[in-house]
């Protein structure tokens, strides 16, 4: 079992993510959202890693309150957050507004491996696997 | 710079970090050198050059702003 804080001063949960690609590494903060069926990422992190739309899998789809936007899928080399690592992960890449802090999120194809503990009041997360 | 040095230099920005500083127990970034820092991600990424090779964070410094209308909810296919 392993636990990851989370600043309790944030509207939402972030959680750090590191993602390994062909040309560098880079951590970046994701929203936790039990909600988003897929992990998103934005494509400005993606091309920064040394991935773009050629090395894509497939076309993604993401429907949300402000309506339906295209994106595409890539297959990730390393994808590690709260504290697990998995290899060839798969996040869907959208375009998200430029600011405000949010550069993608946590979703529950990831979250699903898991059991999680969500603890609000102390700021924490224990996560083992299932 | 810690964490908190950089979130007193440059609030509500964009920063991007290399020689990253990582807590040994989380294993998440407490500091490192500031490459570049704005108030867009994308300039922020401008800024800072080429990251190739490199281990690289980016970083919000201030409060998450929620944009208008989300839910939180998002089904992909």
């Amino acid at each position: 079992m392993k636990s990851t804080f989370f600043d309790r001063g944030q509207d939402l949960v972030l959680i750090e993510a590191h993602l390994v690609g062909p040309r560098s590494d880079a951590r970046l903060n994701l929203v936790l959202d039990t909600g988003a069926s897929n992990t998103i990422v934005t494509p400005d992190v993606i091309d920064q890693i040394g991935y773009s739309v050629r090395d894509g899998h497939g076309i993604s789809a993401i429907s949300s309150p402000l309506g339906r936007e295209f994106g595409y899928r890539i297959r990730v080399g390393s994808f590690e957050a709260l504290g697990f690592p998995l290899l060839d992960f798969s996040v869907a890449v959208h375009d998200f507004t430029d600011l405000g802090g949010i550069d993608g999120l946590l979703g529950w194809d990831f979250l699903q491996r898991f059991n999680l503990d969500i603890r609000p009041r102390e700021g924490r997360i224990t996560v083992e696997p299932a | 710079m810690t964490w908190d040095e950089i979130r007193q230099a440059w609030p509500d920005e964009y920063v991007v970090l290399d020689d990253l500083l990582l807590d040994a127990d989380s294993n998440t970034v407490r500091g490192g050198r500031v490459l570049s820092h704005s108030f867009s991600r994308k300039d922020a990424f401008a800024q800072a050059g080429v990251l190739t090779g490199r281990s690289w964070a980016l970083k919000w410094t201030g409060r998450i702003q929620v944009p208008p209308g989300w839910t939180g909810i998002f089904i992909a296919r």
